[in-house]
């Protein structure tokens, strides 16, 4: 490899560029060995002037063929290639006629005339790099649940073939083209290789015209191209296969180089990098647009169905409640929302929506469907634009399955802390070296990278999710835009010791409800206050949630002034907590006026819950209703709430994920 | 009560007392108990069954409902000992029945439903302490089919609980026994409430290298200083002895959260704050001597904690 003085002087900028951006740049290699091509190519630099008008008329046909008539299918802006030329870094060690275009500078187009699209192109940071998507949804509805098993349904969906299924699924592929280049040699060829370990996890679409007829061609890893495909430029789409699932595998970002070559010599190179989007999960500052339940015909869950519905119509949410078509009653558990994207036309972020199956392995010695089973909902809701991930490891400790259930993932909402910003927020999770959840869905999660992990220790409470214990609500009174919502027990007791003391002992929680065997649940404000037992467990699990709420504050810089508190006892069964009291915390936020908890069931005193009084006073400052829901008989009772018994879509954030620096 | 309900009320009692020597229990054999105990609980269990049928219908309602409900369980296990809180000391009798002298379908149960099913009627037997209870968890204790840990914690508690010398006595030797036992009955030995207790604890805590095992042992000397437990229990002839348990706590605490790191350090913190000893911040202040940077930094972000936590309030 011959490098002049001025290249290296180059190369050393570029270098110094990198380090001061701190960006991911896994070609800095490649970009060097670009310096050979250069040397050998800059004399066909000069005669590449007629490229510009050849392309914009072939771009120009491709992008109006009849698969993407009237569409931004293609997303190639109309205009001449001759980007390169006005190329901050790359046209200085890359020959202008080989040229790969991607969507480096995120406008949702190929811009075949704008410089930023080539700027940088073998780098990819918070400023530029093209997005790509894992193709894993099932835009023909062609994957039916039928009797497959656990397998089979992970495996179907639209990049598990060589085709393109329709104008949907080439709008989740991201545009790549190969310029024009009219002049190339006749010995001239082409090579397309993706590098590295990506090239595992993407495939490349090869457009073509055939019989007036756009058609793609998967291609194979390294791939030649004619002349005449060189002198025309060739169109090209991208799908990922697969989402990111260990970083240390595959980290998402991919590099694709293309070489133009004659029969003794190389014409040039050209290198792009890509990243596939990661998938995120929704925080409490986003409404939601549906909500999920699962509804039985008795009375328990008709008054919670009811309560439920009641509170989506006095919210924002405009989907009617979607009812799972499954009999396990915790929605929450055992599917996570969230989504991927990437660039689209106009500022607009394309997406696919992404539902997460839950690890829990509920059958372990069944060779085809280990998992539980209502976690198939993620199959079902499978569709255009709605992938469904799983991922789960059989061996992972049965005592510990509990906390593979998703009451045991929420999300902090978005907050910049020392300098460094999570503006999508960060994923929030029980788990302790002791007691963790299972550790490849644990390394999926991680490998994101958007939403680094907050781990608190649920290992005390006999169900160990997050959601038991606090929540996070909007709000416009704190600059951060949201508060913690934290299950306080010494306020609970306070409040039931302060009747005591203004003669309402006798006064009882749980009126007309029943544990179960039919037992009578009604207790005193006297029995609980005198119990030693609930007096010692009140302490217990006050220091816990204490421990997981300093967690959060050190994390986050949150301020204890900040804090909503909600108030209820924990009772000890087995040796591990649970909540007395429905665990108001345990509710779901609707969007930022409406918060679905449930009915405390008492004290009533002076005709009013002190309960309901209380949480409501603490979140009126906040700008939200609390619409109260029904769940003792099939949540509480079981060990759950209002939260664990429902779901919900969010809406996509306007922030843009590629934009954060991770 | 007319003479033939009387005739048949004392018939049934005679009945179920010939058969009490032969009644075998979901956990212990009638057999497994002094005569002169046997009798007094059957005699016991046939009054209550008259006078208060209600507890012992809910537990048989439980008892059948256990399989369904442990196939739509949520968490570790089933909740049981809440269904009898609001009968509180007359749920015992029903109990009692069940452990000693009547299986019922304990034996048709999964073995996670079984084990949801009596640690949860037997931490009843500690809630409500009542001495007849009593000779029923030293027979628990050294029952060779309480051996699931999770069983032999709560017998342990339970046991603890009734906080009689005879109890002490019992819980300390079977707490030195080495077996697999064994670490069930330290896990519920705090329960005691006694400087015996933690002593003990403190030198198992000593020994153990294992993280989840070094919380538990945590979380039974926590349970040993639990200010919420002496608030209650107070009375003027004890504070001395509260002073002097929560102060032991405290200290083998303090040395837990220094020989630990990650969680078990956190559950220590936690169980600090919990036993919330006066002269806490001066054992913090003296555990900074000599300590690594990681763990002074530790050490003082707990004493700002235990100065003004976010949740936790003083009172006396």
């Amino acid at each position: 490899m011959r490098i002049t003085t001025t290249q290296w002087w180059r190369a050393v900028s570029v270098l110094a560029f990198l380090l001061i951006l701190g960006c991911h740049s896994p070609t800095l290699t490649s970009s060097l060995e670009f310096s050979d091509a250069t040397d050998a190519t800059d004399a066909a630099d000069a005669s590449d002037g007629s490229d510009g008008a050849d392309t914009t008329s072939e771009a120009d046909a491709a992008d109006g063929a009849s698969i993407t008539d009237g569409a931004d299918a293609l997303d190639v802006a109309d205009g001449a290639d001759q980007a390169d030329a006005a190329d901050g870094v790359d046209a200085t060690i890359t020959n202008a006629s080989v040229d790969l275009i991607v969507d480096n500078n995120r406008n949702g187009v190929l811009d075949l005339d704008d410089p930023s699209e080539d700027a940088y192109e073998n780098v990819w940071n918070k400023a530029n790099g093209a997005v790509f998507l894992a193709n894993i949804d099932d835009d023909q509805d062609t994957c039916t649940e039928g009797n497959k098993s656990d397998y089979e349904l992970a495996e179907c969906h639209d990049a598990a073939d060589d085709e393109v299924n329709g104008l949907e699924d080439l709008l989740d592929m991201a545009p790549m083209r190969i310029r024009a280049w009219p002049g190339a040699p006749d010995d001239a060829t082409a090579t397309l290789v993706v590098e590295g370990t990506g090239a595992n996890y993407v495939r490349i679409f090869l457009q073509e015209y055939q019989n007036n007829d756009l058609t793609y061609e998967a291609l194979p890893q390294k791939h030649s191209i004619s002349v005449e495909q060189i002198r025309e430029g060739v169109n090209l789409r991208i799908e990922a296969k697969d989402i990111v699932r260990d970083a240390d595998i595959w980290d998402g970002y991919i590099t694709v180089r293309l070489e133009v070559r004659g029969q003794s010599e190389s014409y040039g190179t050209d290198s792009v990098v890509l990243r596939v989007s990661p998938v995120m999960t929704y925080h409490h500052l986003l409404d939601t647009e549906v909500a999920y339940a699962v509804a039985f015909n008795f009375a328990s869950s008709l008054a919670f169905i009811g309560d439920l519905t009641a509170a989506l119509n006095a919210s924002s949410v405009n989907a009617p409640l979607y009812q799972v078509g499954y009999g396990d009653q915790w929605a929450q558990d055992y599917f996570e929302t969230g989504y991927m994207s990437m660039p689209g036309p106009k500022g607009a972020q394309h997406a696919i929506r992404v539902n997460f199956r839950s690890a829990n392995v509920d059958n372990p010695n069944n060779p085809n469907n280990p998992l539980r089973n209502a976690g198939r909902v993620v199959f079902d809701l499978r569709g255009p634009d709605s992938a469904a991930v799983q991922q789960f490891d059989l061996t992972h400790p049965g005592q510990m399955d509990s906390l593979d259930s998703f009451g045991n993932t929420e999300t902090i909402p978005p907050y910049s802390f020392k300098g460094i910003d999570y503006p999508l927020g960060r994923s929030y999770r029980g788990s302790v070296p002791s007691f963790y959840p299972d550790e490849s869905f644990a390394t999926m999660m991680e490998s994101q990278l958007q939403q680094p992990p907050v781990y608190v220790d649920t290992s005390w409470l006999i169900v160990g999710h997050v959601d038991e214990t606090a929540t996070f609500f909007p709000t416009e009174q704190f600059e951060r835009g949201w508060t913690v919502g934290l299950n306080d027990p010494q306020l609970a007791w306070e409040m039931l010791e302060e009747q005591q003391q203004a003669g309402n002992g006798s006064a009882r929680l749980f009126v007309g409800k029943e544990w179960s065997g039919g037992a009578n649940a009604e207790i005193s404000i006297n029995a609980i206050v005198n119990s030693q037992q609930l007096s010692a467990e009140l302490e217990s699990s006050t220091a816990e949630v204490e421990g997981q709420y300093l967690v959060i504050k050190q994390a986050t810089g949150f301020v204890d002034d900040d804090l909503v508190h909600i108030p209820y006892l924990h009772e000890k069964q087995s040796g591990y907590s649970v909540a007395l009291q429905p665990g108001t915390a345990n509710g779901i936020l609707l969007d930022s006026q409406n918060f679905a908890p449930p009915e405390p069931h008492g004290p009533t005193i002076g005709g009013a819950d002190i309960f309901k009084v209380q949480l409501e006073e603490e979140l009126a400052p906040h700008g939200i209703s609390v619409r109260w829901t029904e769940d003792w008989d099939l949540y509480h009772r079981l060990l759950g709430e209002v939260h664990c018994g429902t779901n919900a879509t969010r809406q996509i954030p306007d922030y843009k994920w590629w934009e954060s620096g991770r | 009560m007319k003479s033939t309900n009387l005739i048949t009320a004392i018939a049934a009692a005679l009945c179920f007392l010939s058969s009490t020597a032969l009644a075998e229990g979901a956990l212990l054999k009638a057999g497994d108990l002094p005569e002169s105990d046997r009798d007094v609980l059957a005699s016991w269990i046939s009054d209550a069954k008259q006078a208060d049928p209600e507890p012992f219908r809910v537990l048989k309602r439980l008892e059948s409902q256990m399989p369904a409900l442990n196939a739509q369980k949520r968490g570790r296990f089933v909740p049981v000992t809440r269904s009898f809180r609001h009968y509180q000391h007359r749920a015992l009798p029903a109990i009692v029945e069940r452990l000693v002298f009547n299986g019922g379908e304990i034996s048709t149960l999964s073995e996670d439903a079984k084990t949801a099913f009596l640690t949860g009627i037997v931490q009843v037997l500690g809630e409500f302490v009542d001495v007849r209870v009593e000779p029923v968890l030293h027979a628990l204790l050294d029952a060779p089919s309480v051996s699931e840990f999770h069983l032999v914690y709560v017998v342990s508690g339970a046991l603890g609980w009734h906080r009689t010398a005879a109890a002490e006595r019992h819980l300390l030797s079977a707490a030195a026994e080495p077996g697999e036992r064994q670490f069930g009955v330290l896990a519920g030995l705090g329960q005691l409430h006694t400087t015996s207790a933690v002593e003990r604890l403190a030198v198992a805590l000593r020994d153990e290298t294992d993280a989840q095992r070094r919380k538990w042992l945590i979380r039974s000397v926590r349970d040993a200083g639990n200010r919420g437990f002496w608030r209650i229990a107070r009375t003027s002839s004890d504070a001395a002895e509260e002073w002097s348990v929560r102060l032991a706590a405290m200290q083998v605490l303090v040395d837990g959260f220094i020989t630990s790191t990650d969680d078990v350090q956190a559950a220590a913190a936690n169980a600090i704050m919990v036993v919330d000893h006066p002269d806490t911040l001066a054992a913090l202040l003296k555990a900074q001597y000599n300590a690594s940077p990681a763990l002074k930094r530790a050490l003082v972000a707990l004493q700002e904690r235990f100065a003004n936590p976010p949740l936790m309030r003083r009172r006396k």
